[in-house]
């Protein structure tokens, strides 16, 4: 038998977001890497989870290519930082970037989350 | 603004023009005009070809998946799609309806 919680949370909710942000390694936001700050920025939101991972090549804005290599020192690769939310939670994260104005780019698309 | 995220899926040895698949479609969809994409290595994987690879310590054969992914306008998805499909390069891609921008702008 299912809990009222289970339940809601097996229910399909299509009103649910991904959100991708993408920044390179070495930018930041005040004195800390950027891609770290939004992270902890969300946790202080209160918001459940972000990932960011590394890419091994990409390239963005400036127009050059960064390339991950075997033992690399440079690190100025691409980082992409994800979060899986409700969607008062996704509009509740991007209305206060606008405030904070670090100008990321970012996309949104719909998705379903649940748990297993 | 609505676009479209657009994901690519290859062997990190696949070859395309004697270049590295991943690092050739990244040039060519610089070429087009995309303003920006990014490679990611996974660390297991398994593919069209039913083979499940898995990363060891010092993997110097290139043998992981790949995944090539671009944020894009619907137009330029085409156009990037359409591109590959003059250049007979058979890559798995999965394409999803999105809302991009910049914050604060």
């Amino acid at each position: 038998m299912m809990a009222i919680g289970d339940s809601a949370l097996a229910a399909k909710r299509p009103g649910d977001r991904s959100i991708f942000f993408y920044m390179n390694e070495t930018d930041h936001h005040g004195h800390a890497h950027l891609y770290r700050w939004l992270l902890d920025h969300a946790r202080q939101l209160g918001l459940p989870g972000g990932t960011a991972r590394r890419s091994m090549r990409g390239f963005g804005r400036s127009g050059h290519f960064h390339d991950m290599h075997l033992v690399d020192t440079s690190l100025s690769l691409g980082v992409q930082v994800q979060f899986q939310l409700r969607e008062i939670q996704a509009s509740q994260l991007l209305a206060s970037l606008e405030q904070e104005h670090p100008g990321i780019v970012y996309f949104v698309t719909r998705t379903e989350l649940g748990v297993t | 603004m609505n676009g479209t995220f657009l994901r690519f899926y290859m062997h990190e040895n696949a070859k395309h023009h004697h270049q590295l698949l991943y690092a050739w479609l990244l040039q060519h969809a610089k070429e087009l005009g995309v303003h920006g994409g990014s490679a990611f290595r996974a660390i297991e994987g398994f593919g069209r070809h039913g083979v499940l690879h898995v990363q060891h310590f010092f993997e110097l054969l290139g043998e992981m998946t790949v995944e090539v992914e671009f944020v894009l306008t619907n137009e330029m998805a085409d156009r990037l799609l359409e591109s590959l499909r003059q250049e007979q390069v058979s890559i798995v891609y999965a394409r999803t309806p999105v809302e991009f921008g910049v914050t604060g702008e």
